[in-house]
């Protein structure tokens, strides 16, 4: 669950790119990471659709954020599924270095 | 999967071109399709599941080609000069790295695996202050010989990463290397042999 975005004053939505502070509802046993932990996130994909200059729009099928902690690394090492290049430009190269595949 | 510039063209002439927005994979961008008219494929949010995937392999087995038409492509000499000069960077850096002392560097051709860079250089430091000096000495280094400013990183961190566009450097704690592993997860590119590897160690 989202708590608050980060860098915004009164933002409703977060997009792509943006850090979260979040509340972890459910998590999988014998992990690292608990339920009920607050921790910071970077949103990687959005249903909602992203659209960059060039005209390519591109719209996921769901709603997904990589934890990270304080220094920005992730604390996971892999990471699943598809991220967008934007990222990149926005100083998320570590994570965009783990994915499989770049959009 | 097919880059999100590609275009594919299905079934001769006389067509629209359509973008079709929600058109979806699961995770992949909308694609350009340029359609004839008999085709009747509508791309809409409802009928999005396996059988229109299959419909469209198809469809593209039967008629179509995969036709790349990228407005910016460079000519592959160009390409090929682009790559021995981020070559001689990446492998200007990593001598760098060995001047400060890194640990067990590695440069890897990444090209043929991911297409945002070329070469990633990965290197151990043991300390905090030594990721610190391997940091700003790379950076003076390109910044005088080749005028390249790097992103990423602006503190000294367990995992720190300078981004120079073509070549992207990791210095890793030991503990942070063996955790991410980044090697095993780009254990197909071409590891890059270094001048300074092959000679014998320096006797005090």
């Amino acid at each position: 669950m989202c708590i608050r975005i980060l860098g915004a004053s009164n933002r409703r939505y977060a997009y792509i790119g943006d850090i979260v502070v979040a509340v972890i509802k459910q998590a999988v046993p014998n992990t690292n990471l608990e339920r009920s932990e607050v921790i910071r996130a970077v949103i990687v994909r959005t249903c909602k659709e992203l659209k960059r200059s060039n005209g390519i729009i591109i719209q996921y099928d769901d709603n997904a954020a990589v934890v990270i902690d304080q220094e920005g690394n992730p604390k996971g090492t892999r990471i699943f599924c598809a991220i967008a290049r934007e990222l990149r430009q926005l100083n998320f190269t570590k994570i965009v270095s783990l994915a499989p595949e770049v959009l | 999967m097919l880059p999100a510039s590609t275009v594919m063209s299905l079934a001769g002439a006389g067509a629209g071109t359509v973008v079709p927005r929600g058109f979806l994979y699961s995770n992949t961008p909308s694609m350009v399709l340029n359609r004839s008219r008999e085709t009747h494929v509508r791309a809409s949010h409802s009928d999005v599941n396996e059988d229109t995937d299959d419909m469209y392999e198809d469809l593209i087995n039967n008629y179509g080609k995969v036709v790349f038409s990228r407005k910016d492509k460079k000519p592959a000499s160009a390409e090929i000069d682009d790559d021995a000069e981020s070559l001689s960077f990446a492998v200007e850096l990593a001598t760098v790295a060995t001047e400060v002392k890194a640990a067990d560097i590695k440069v890897l051709f990444v090209k043929p695996l991911v297409y945002w860079t070329r070469f990633f250089i990965i290197a151990t430091a043991f300390s905090r202050p030594q990721i610190d000096a391997i940091r700003s000495r790379m950076r003076d280094r390109a910044e005088k010989k080749y005028g390249k400013i790097p992103t990423g990183d602006t503190k000294p961190n367990s995992w720190t990463l300078l981004d120079f566009g073509d070549v992207v450097v990791h210095i890793f704690l030991p503990s942070q290397r063996a955790f991410y592993n980044l090697e095993e997860f780009y254990g197909n590119a071409t590891p890059v042999e270094l001048p300074f590897e092959n000679q014998p160690p320096f006797r005090s």
